[in-house]
C-alpha cells in the first residue's frame, strides 16, 4: 500500500530532499514516521485554486507537525496529499517543504510515497521538470562544457562545479534557447546555476509559449 | 628531549612554512596583478600546505569541484587571494589563515576586516583552466576577467554578439571580416565587459551586457572607454551615449596565452589621470617574478 517514490533521511541540520524526479500524476503524500507504527492523519480539502490549496496544506501540516513535537508522540506519522500545481509552483513548493521538514527533524525518516486510495478527494503534486527534459540539458551541458560522455551528472550538478564559467553558462543558455526554441531574459540566465534550475526554466518558458 | 622538540615542531604552522615576504601597497593609481599557472605548482606537498590555509567553507567549496583539476585550481585560486592580501598588511605580520571573506549585497567577494575598519584594500579574482589571476588596489574598487586567446566559441560570434551586446559593438565585430580576429576581438570584450561588471560589484542585472559599449580609445594601445546608452523618452525617443562615466580600462596579453581585463573606478580625485598596472608571477610561499610594469592611459 505504501509505494515511496523518494525517500530522504534526516541529515545534520535536519532537512534533506532527494530529487522529486518523477513525474507523479497520482495522489501522493508526505508521510513522517519515527519509530515502528503510524498514524495517519489525512487532510479532505477540496479547492480550485491549486496553489492556495498548498499553502493551506502546507500550513495545515506544519502545525500539525508543530502540535505533535510538542505532545512528543513516540509514535507520529503524517500524511497528506496535496494538488497537482504547475512546475512554476513547485519550486515554492520545495522551499517550503524544506522548511516544514526542518521543524520535523526529530523524525528518524521522511519519504514521499503513493496511498492506492482513491476514495477521498485529494490535492496532487507534480513535480519538478521531466527527466527527459534534465536528460537534454545535461547532454548540451557536456558538450560545451567538452565532458566525457560518461560523466555522471545529476539535476543537482553545479555549473560551476563543473568547471563552467559565465562564458560558457551563456553559452549554454544559448544552446538551451535553440534546442527548446524559447528565449530566456538575461538576468535569468545569469541565474541559472545547476541543471535542475535550467530544466526548470526551460519546462516554464516552454509552457507559457502562445498556441503555435 | 629531541623528539618532543620535534613533534612540537610538526605542530607549530608557522614553522612549517616560510614567512610570507611583505609587499608594498599599491599606490592609488595602481594596480597590482598576481597570477599563478596551475601546470607549474606540481608538488603534492606544497598543495597539501596550500589546503591547511582554507577555511573550512572554503574546503567544502574545493571538494564540491568535479575533478582533480578543478580541484587543484579551485585551491590555488583560493590560496592566491588569501596569501596575497596577507601580506599586503605590512604593519605586522597576518596569517593568511586568519582572513575572513565575506559577500557583499550582490555576491561580490570581499574581505572581512573585523574590527579593522576602513581598510583601503581591494581584491578581485578572475580563472580559466590554465591561468588563476588576483588584482588588488587601494582606495578603489577594481573587476579582473582573463580568458584563454584560443578559447573558441560554439556559436557563431555575431550572432553570440548580437544577442549579448550592444549595437555598437555588434558593428565593430561585424566589420572584421576574418574570423579568427572577430573572435579574439569578441573575446577582448568579454574580459572588459566582465571585468566592468566585477568592479561594479552589483551582479548581472545591475548592467546587462546590451546596455553598454566598451570601445578602444583611438589613437592607444589597450586602452578603452565604456559608454553608457539610455534611453531618453522624447518623441522620437533619442538613445543618448555618455562615455567617460568614471572607469577605467586595460587590456592586456598575460604570459601570452591570455587576454586580461582589469577595470577600475576613475578616481575623482585624478579623474583621467593614467593608471599603472604591475603584473607579477607568482608561487605562494616559493616565488615571485616581475613581468611588466605598464601605463595606461
Amino acid at each position: 500500500m505504501w509505494d515511496p517514490i523518494a525517500t530522504c533521511s534526516e541529515d545534520r541540520s535536519g532537512s534533506a530532499i532527494t530529487n522529486l524526479g518523477h513525474n507523479i500524476t497520482e495522489d501522493f503524500c508526505l508521510r513522517l514516521s519515527s519509530g515502528n507504527g503510524a498514524v495517519s492523519v489525512s487532510s479532505a480539502l477540496e479547492q480550485k485554486d491549486s496553489s492556495s490549496v498548498l499553502v493551506v496544506a502546507l500550513g495545515l501540516c506544519t502545525a500539525l507537525i508543530s502540535l505533535l513535537l510538542m505532545a512528543s508522540l513516540s509514535t507520529t506519522s503524517l500524511s497528506f496529499k496535496a494538488p497537482s500545481i504547475q512546475s512554476t509552483t513547485t519550486r515554492i513548493y520545495q522551499v517550503t517543504l524544506k522548511r516544514v521538514l526542518r521543524k520535523a527533524s526529530s523524525f528518524q525518516s521522511i519519504s514521499f510515497g503513493r496511498f492506492q486510495s482513491s476514495k477521498r478527494l485529494r490535492l496532487q503534486i507534480s513535480c519538478a521538470a521531466k527527466p527527459e527534459t534534465v536528460q537534454k540539458v545535461s547532454d548540451i551541458v557536456k558538450e560545451q562544457l567538452a565532458l566525457s560522455a560518461d560523466t555522471a551528472l545529476t539535476a543537482e550538478s553545479k555549473f560551476s562545479a563543473l568547471g563552467a564559467d559565465s562564458l560558457d553558462t551563456v553559452e549554454i543558455v544559448m544552446a538551451l534557447e535553440e534546442k527548446f526554441d524559447i528565449s530566456v531574459e538575461e538576468t535569468d540566465a545569469q541565474n541559472i546555476t545547476t541543471i535542475q534550475e535550467a530544466a526548470d526554466l526551460i519546462e516554464d518558458l516552454v509552457q507559457k509559449k502562445p498556441a503555435a | 628531549m629531541r623528539i618532543s622538540v620535534m613533534s612540537q615542531m610538526h605542530r607549530s604552522f608557522s614553522i612549517d612554512l616560510p614567512s610570507l615576504i611583505p609587499l608594498q601597497l599599491p599606490s592609488r593609481r595602481e594596480t597590482h596583478l598576481w597570477y599563478v599557472i596551475p601546470d607549474e605548482v606540481k608538488s603534492t606537498s606544497l598543495l597539501k600546505r596550500y589546503s591547511q590555509l582554507l577555511s573550512p567553507i572554503e574546503k567544502d567549496g574545493v571538494d564540491q569541484m568535479r575533478g582533480d583539476e578543478l580541484k587543484k585550481n579551485a585551491l590555488l585560486a583560493r590560496t592566491l587571494v588569501r596569501t596575497t592580501i596577507a601580506r599586503y598588511q605590512t604593519n605586522k605580520e597576518v596569517d593568511p589563515r586568519s582572513l575572513m571573506f565575506k559577500k557583499n549585497v550582490y555576491g561580490k567577494p570581499e574581505v572581512d576586516w573585523q574590527n579593522c575598519n576602513n581598510q583601503p584594500l581591494h581584491f578581485n579574482i578572475s580563472h580559466t583552466d590554465s591561468l588563476i589571476a588576483c588584482g588588488v588596489t587601494v582606495h578603489v574598487p577594481v573587476g579582473i576577467d582573463v580568458e584563454d586567446k584560443e578559447r573558441k566559441i560554439k556559436h557563431d560570434v555575431l550572432a553570440f554578439a548580437k544577442r549579448f551586446y550592444s549595437a555598437d559593438e555588434v558593428n565593430v565585430l561585424a566589420t572584421i571580416l576574418d574570423p579568427e580576429v572577430q573572435r579574439k576581438e569578441f573575446i577582448k570584450l568579454w574580459t572588459l565587459k566582465e571585468a566592468y561588471v566585477k568592479a561594479l560589484g552589483k551582479g548581472f542585472s545591475a548592467a546587462p551586457f546590451n546596455t553598454f559599449t566598451i570601445q578602444s580609445m583611438p589613437g592607444t594601445e589597450g586602452a578603452y572607454n565604456l559608454c553608457k546608452t539610455s534611453e531618453v523618452t522624447a518623441d522620437p525617443p533619442e538613445e543618448t551615449k555618455k562615455c567617460n562615466g568614471g572607469w577605467k580600462f586595460a587590456l592586456f596579453d598575460l604570459a601570452d596565452s591570455h587576454y586580461a581585463a582589469v577595470c577600475t573606478e576613475d578616481d575623482q580625485a585624478n579623474e583621467g589621470a593614467p593608471t599603472k598596472i604591475i603584473v607579477r608571477k607568482t608561487i605562494p610561499f616559493v616565488e615571485d617574478q616581475l613581468i611588466s610594469e605598464r601605463i595606461f592611459l
